[in-house]
């Protein structure tokens, strides 16, 4: 049998089981699709954090200021000092509040935090 | 609006997470596994204390499986009705019932956290096929203490890459899934082309 007539053939079998079946082999196509384009995300985003380049994440107003110390490699008290606070912030407070009750933006908050892991990155060595 | 959660999470920490795990075994569209890595990552910041995340997360969930259950347990007779008159709707029930009695506990255990979208569906029909309350409560429970644990934990040890964790483990996540979904459906299919013509 030559190698088109197989393609034929397999093209009717398959149009046959989509008039027979159209809701299940309309799920099945769609599934498939779906688990393409998420296999191919999974793979974009790999790469995408993989770059040095992507490191470190944006400080955000709803990151807690200790979770961010923590991210940067920063301590505490480390974090307090670079943002000009008295104390180091309670447990939960977080860099929208930080920058409301300081008045202070929070790209130039995020700027301070950026500076003083550099300088701690560039002191350890 | 996953951003107006993550918000919230400081501020009520461990209560809801509970909450969103509840509702995420119930179908509803809420970050669950969004919200357990930022958990777990504030936690290791020193926001949150790492045993009440985890253990909020996994009593929201373990009473979600139970209220999802008791929906399916309770929705049994509505089905049974809709079903009663169309012999190829009740043989499709048949079929799904025999199967979540087969598979009931390995299939509740998976559909935890290994392919986690799947697992209010699973809660719903596991009380409407009967499969046995002890048996379903016990996959069901140790299947929650591996979705907290690896989510939780993943947000704790990966805590300043979270954005990076949340999105690769997000598609992961949908695409084992979705994976899934596309192989039973093509079983499916293969064995009703055979039933269809003998060869």
């Amino acid at each position: 049998m030559p190698a088109h007539t197989v393609h034929c053939v397999g093209m009717r079998r398959l149009f046959a089981l989509w008039r027979r079946h159209p809701f299940l082999s309309s799920a099945f196509v769609l599934g498939a699709l779906l688990t393409a384009m998420f296999i191919a995300r999974s793979v974009m985003f790999t790469i995408y954090w993989s770059d040095p380049a992507h490191r470190f994440q944006e400080i955000e107003p709803w990151m807690p200021a200790r979770y961010v110390a923590y991210s940067w490699g920063l301590t505490p008290e480390e974090l307090a000092a670079a943002l000009e606070l008295d104390a180091p912030p309670r447990r939960g407070r977080t860099m929208g509040e930080i920058s409301a009750r300081t008045g202070v933006p929070l790209a130039v908050l995020a700027e301070r935090i950026r500076a003083a892991a550099q300088g701690r990155e560039d002191g350890g060595r | 609006m996953t951003d107006a959660l993550l918000a919230l999470v400081p501020q009520y920490g461990a209560a809801l997470l509970m909450v969103v795990t509840f509702l995420s075994c119930l179908a509803l569209p809420v970050p669950a596994s969004i919200l357990m890595l930022t958990g777990g990552a504030f936690a290791a910041g020193g926001d949150l204390s790492l045993l009440s995340v985890s253990g909020a997360a996994f009593a929201g969930a373990v009473a979600g499986d139970q209220a999802g259950y008791a929906i399916g347990r309770f929705g049994e007779g509505w089905i049974d009705r809709q079903t009663r008159a169309h012999p190829r709707r009740l043989a499709l029930l048949e079929r799904a019932r025999a199967f979540s009695r087969r598979w009931g506990g390995p299939g509740v255990f998976f559909s935890r956290w290994l392919v986690s979208p799947l697992g209010p569906y699973v809660n719903f029909l596991s009380g409407a096929a009967d499969v046995g309350w002890r048996r379903f409560a016990l996959w069901a429970m140790a299947g929650e203490a591996v979705w907290v644990g690896l989510y939780v934990g993943l947000g704790y040890g990966f805590a300043s890459r979270l954005e990076a964790v949340a999105e690769i483990l997000g598609n992961v996540s949908g695409a084992l899934a979705a994976g899934l979904v596309t192989v039973l459906l093509g079983l499916f299919l293969r064995k009703r082309m055979r039933e269809e013509r003998p060869e």
